[in-house]
């Protein structure tokens, strides 16, 4: 049956910027506000071709992660019954990456404005990085001191009330 | 040159975590307890300031707590305290966007208070949270009144005499959250009236003496918890969400709760928790159905209901036959007491519940009044997919519960489609920690 609006598209194909073509359903791609501003903006239009919507920041290892999260919670977009069991999917979800991993991720969400996840995302690391030590998180993220000691202590004098 | 070599450097060093956009490093900020975030300050000098841009600070029991472990010497601690927080907010760059302040017992000096929330409100201050201490007597600082930003506003155990007299109202406000107000209810109404904008409000008030009037236009979202003597809401019929974890003791009357419920002519969600139930009394007797049916009701969410007692049963299939576009039923029996063998529930045909398609119970134990509802429900819901039953702790062995599922095998169900599931409970199931997710 023809639909009431002038065209309606079922799938659209994302590419990532490594060139591999991803065919999406309409509803899971929805799950980044991105991808449906692309969506909406070609049916507004009312073309009926498939559309084809470049991510020339996503790699296909990243997209391939961000559209799994996508299918997950479009699955549950309409029960609002089974949110601890999809929690519990999320944090299984997060915990099987590395920190590099992570970051690209969050980095993917933050693009493709997919903001539950990125949400997710910032909670999982600073949950990961809470109870570290400053070395540890330099460790971890990689991040050069290039403080002097001088400097660093200053800075822990200014703060005194944060540092233990 | 050594400058330039140096800030070279700075720029190569910044790494994976650090090259993250600005806006994401500043959510993972705001995730962290603040003393955490200030922390990061001593990572890199990349690093340095991120921490003093961010727009929420949470200034809340748990830092305070923390604030007093460290000091346990001091013998001043209203002084370091307010050190403390003004250090931070002198240090902060940018618009504070949701402030959390705790006031501990012993209360630092009130004109240091009055400084920090007009330091929130001049850096335009939307969601502002006030935590009074347990047993604090004292009342809030009336500069909370001129912050006339505000979208969000949670006031914890906070007391407020009277509003100022040149309180224009906030008109921006579409949240409001006042948690364990007792004496306050009056004042309550005249901060509703005042708030034209206002969209979900959530209560725990304990005022048994008092009715609560609701005259919020726009009003869509309502939550009350704990005890009053009634509650109107003539003046607002917009909410399409409500939940109720309270008792009223002009619900008795038959006459007030029906009155109750037909204001409630947009509502889709309608949630009743414990309390709602326990205080209905043996007296209270039940209208068959409501005067005006609850046409919009797609989600009947009702927790701890007594099945055992008459007037529930009877209450119960009254909202279930007055809501005609039900799609979703959640049932969660109490425990607490013992059955009544009494047949509650009659079957017939004129019954018929037109859009049901998913129904839960939890707690269920085979009692005579819950078969009854089961029988019932599959009887008269033509469009039924899912009937879920998680059986109660209590329920006995293997046999009870076989003996169970081969008497509910046996019932009609009106639906072709219907799927019958009946499961044990699970230890710390979830279900039981139930809270709505609007709510949340």
């Amino acid at each position: 049956m023809a639909s009431s609006s002038s065209s309606s598209l079922s799938r659209v194909v994302v590419k990532s910027s490594d060139n591999n073509l991803f065919v999406v359903n309409k509803k899971v791609a929805s799950q980044s506000q991105l991808l449906k501003q692309c969506i909406d903006n070609m049916e507004e239009k009312g073309t009926n071709d498939v559309i084809l919507i470049p991510l020339s920041n996503v790699t296909s290892n990243i997209l391939t992660l961000v559209l799994e999260y996508c299918e997950k919670h479009a699955d549950f977009a309409d029960d609002d019954n089974n949110n601890q069991e999809l929690k519990q999917w999320d944090h299984e979800f997060l915990k099987k990456f590395d920190y590099a991993t992570l970051n690209s991720l969050t980095m993917a969400a933050d693009y493709m404005v997919t903001k539950s996840l990125l949400n997710l995302c910032c909670q999982f690391i600073a949950d990961s990085i809470k109870d570290l030590t400053v070395q540890q998180i330099r460790q971890i993220f990689d991040i050069k001191n290039d403080f002097t000691p001088q400097e660093e202590a200053d800075i822990k004098n200014e703060n005194a009330w944060a540092f233990r | 040159m050594f400058a330039v070599g140096s800030a070279k450097k700075r720029k190569t060093a910044a790494d994976r975590i650090s090259n993250l956009p600005q806006n994401v490093t500043q959510q993972i900020l705001e995730c962290l307890p603040l003393q955490e975030a200030a922390r990061t300050s001593i990572l890199s000098s990349h690093w340095k300031h991120k921490w003093s841009a961010i727009s929420q600070l949470v200034l809340d029991e748990k830092f305070f707590t923390s604030i007093l472990k460290k000091n346990k010497e001091t013998t001043d601690m209203p002084l370091v305290y307010s050190k403390v927080v003004n250090n931070i907010l002198f240090s902060h760059v940018g618009p504070i966007w949701k402030f959390v302040l705790f006031l501990p017992s012993w209360l630092p000096n009130e004109a240091d208070i009055s400084q920090w929330i007009r330091f929130a409100h001049a850096n335009g201050v939307k969601e502002f949270t006030l935590e009074n201490a347990r047993g604090l007597k004292k009342y809030i600082p009336t500069s909370l009144f001129s912050c006339k930003d505000l979208t969000h506003l949670t006031l914890i155990r906070c007391k407020i005499l009277r509003l100022p007299a040149t309180f224009q109202g906030f008109p921006c406000l579409i949240s409001l959250r006042w948690k364990m107000l007792s004496k306050e209810v009056s004042v309550l109404e005249t901060l509703i009236s005042k708030c034209p904008q206002l969209q979900s409000l959530c209560l725990i008030v304990y005022d048994w003496e008092s009715t609560l009037s609701i005259c919020a236009p726009k009003l869509k979202e309502l939550f009350v918890e704990g005890s009053l003597s009634n509650l109107s809401m003539e003046e607002t019929t917009s909410i399409n969400k409500l939940a109720l974890d309270l008792c009223c003791s002009k619900f008795q009357k038959s006459r007030h709760m029906s009155d109750f419920f037909s204001t409630l002519l947009k509502v889709e969600k309608l949630i009743l928790k414990e309390s709602f139930w326990m205080h209905l009394e043996y007296a209270f007797i039940s209208p068959p159905t409501l005067p005006k049916e609850l046409e919009k009701l797609q989600s009947l969410k009702l927790v701890g209901v007594p099945l055992h007692r008459r007037f529930s049963v009877v209450f119960l299939l009254c909202l279930l036959l007055s809501s005609p576009r039900l799609v979703q039923l959640y049932i969660e029996v109490s425990e607490l007491e013992t059955a009544c063998d009494e047949q509650l529930i009659q079957n017939d045909d004129t019954c018929i519940l037109p859009c049901l398609q998913k129904v839960q119970l939890f707690g269920i134990s085979g009692l005579p009044a819950e078969l009854q509802l089961i029988k019932f429900l599959l009887a008269c819901s033509p469009a039924l997919e899912k009937m879920s039953i998680e059986l109660s702790t209590g329920m006995g062995g293997a046999q009870e519960k076989f003996n169970f599922a081969t008497e509910t095998l046996r019932y009609r169900r009106a639906s072709p489609n219907a799927e019958i599931i009946v499961k044990t409970k699970k230890l710390f199931s979830d279900s039981y920690n139930f809270t709505p997710l609007w709510l949340e």
